[in-house]
């Protein structure tokens, strides 16, 4: 499974980076590898097995008062 | 960036594609019982503002989106931070519908197939029509769009011709006091909400002035159709639609022409196609606000890092659908904050500082 999710990142960085190196887009370059790291770093911890803290979890905590104030009693 | 053009009648359908693919399904306004019809129209009276709202923004920044105007009016620090949480309720609100889709699909037409199985086809089909830009998307929309409120409008009236369906189930009204109807309120306005991505479409639309009746026109086309749904649920289920994840579902389950069963399939068909131009639009979206925030000058070799982000998180964002259910107003609360009172937070800004770009050539 881990392999297989390397291999699709392989991939991604195979059919992208290329085109942009060739242009020398280096700016672009840096997004691309900031949002594929942030990626990796949210995909592989879950198909290791590990707990991946939802994104809902700080959502829930701020509007908790807004969703109490709007359940009946 | 690329020359990209879009008819405010594309634009609008879009947004319409957008509204009530996924809302038609869960049906925020269940939540207010046999009041669902006038929570949605609660719901529309919020959801015009927010229209307004981001329509006169457009105005004053005629070729900028919500990214760029952000920054010109808060200043690079605290609007690149503010533009930030705009992102972030892009790729939250792709993962939420990649989620929805995944948890539709498993648990009515492939009983058994894991959730990610179902979620990895998805993001596959919408990066790739994503790659291909904005414009292919609308047309794919106009095309299918028909088909969706042809279908939703047939289905309806089937469902209000069966014995057992009656309008009388709408009464009383306001039977629980008024804090269900306005939970319903606000979880129709935060589908509503979704309105927002306009604001990343108005320099693509061509002619420009349309901007402020293609954001009505779409809410309220949206509104009608929730209303529609809504008054089909109440008037089979009554009160106990509140606790059904897909009413409109099981109504149209229930449908029996002499030997016609599971006319179902249309409803499935609505959601595959629906969700699947939803999340392709937002990813475009994603990938284009992100290319603006970081000031790139191409955006295409986003989709696929992106797609990654966005399904890694529809795998994590909910572990179930009674979670969803106990936290869905806490969610209404997010996606009202950042489509109701930070637009209107920047509209202020806007009025009182009086910064435009002014009437400017459409790029």
């Amino acid at each position: 499974m881990i392999i297989l999710v390397m291999l699709v990142f392989l991939v991604i960085i195979a059919l992208e980076v290329p085109g942009l190196v060739k242009e020398k887009m280096w700016r672009e370059l840096a997004a691309f590898a900031f949002l594929l790291f942030f990626g990796m770093a949210l995909s592989i911890p879950q198909v290791l097995g590990l707990q991946v803290p939802s994104p809902n979890e700080p959502i829930e905590m701020i509007f908790k008062p807004f969703a109490e104030w709007l359940t009946p009693k | 960036m690329e020359r990209v053009r879009i008819s405010p009648l594309q634009g609008a359908m879009l947004l319409v594609t957008t509204i009530t693919s996924t809302a038609i399904i869960l049906l925020p306004g269940a939540i207010a019982g046999r009041d669902a019809w006038l929570a949605t129209l609660g719901g529309l009276a919020v959801g015009l503002v927010m229209a307004v709202t981001i329509s006169f923004l457009g105005q004053r920044f005629p070729g900028e989106t919500i990214i760029e105007y952000t920054e010109i009016l808060l200043g690079k620090y605290i609007g690149k931070t503010v533009s930030a949480l705009f992102l972030t309720f892009f790729g939250y609100l792709a993962a939420l519908t990649l989620w929805d889709f995944g948890v539709f699909i498993s648990s009515s037409l492939l009983v058994g197939t894991p959730m990610m199985a179902i979620n990895i086809i998805g993001i596959l089909v919408a990066t790739y029509t994503a790659r291909y830009g904005l414009e292919v998307i609308a047309r794919v929309n106009q095309i299918f769009l028909p088909l969706i409120i042809i279908s939703v409008l047939l289905a309806s009236i089937i469902v209000f011709t069966m014995p057992k369906t009656s309008l009388a189930h709408i009464l009383p009204v306001l039977e629980n006091g008024t804090k269900p109807l306005l939970a319903g309120t606000a979880k129709v306005a935060d589908w509503l909400g979704e309105v927002i991505v306009l604001s990343m479409v108005i320099p693509f639309l061509y002619p420009q002035k349309h901007s402020r009746s293609v954001a009505m026109v779409s809410v309220l086309i949206s509104s009608l159709i929730l209303l529609l749904v809504s008054l089909v649920v109440v008037a089979t289920f009554g009160d106990i639609s509140p606790t059904l994840f897909f009413p409109f579902y099981s109504a149209v389950l229930l449908i029996e022409i002499s030997r016609v069963l599971r006319l179902d399939v249309v409803i499935t068909t609505i959601w595959i196609i629906g969700s699947f131009i939803k999340i392709s639009f937002l990813l475009y979206i994603l990938a284009h606000g992100t290319a603006q925030w970081f000031k790139l000058v191409k955006h295409n070799f986003l989709i696929m890092p992106l797609a990654v982000i966005i399904l890694s998180l529809s795998l994590i964002i909910l572990k179930s659908v009674a979670e969803y259910q106990s936290i869905s107003l806490q969610i209404s609360g997010y996606l009202l904050f950042i489509s109701l009172v930070l637009p209107a937070f920047l509209l202020l800004t806007a009025i009182i500082t009086g910064r435009t770009t002014g009437k400017k050539d459409v790029k």
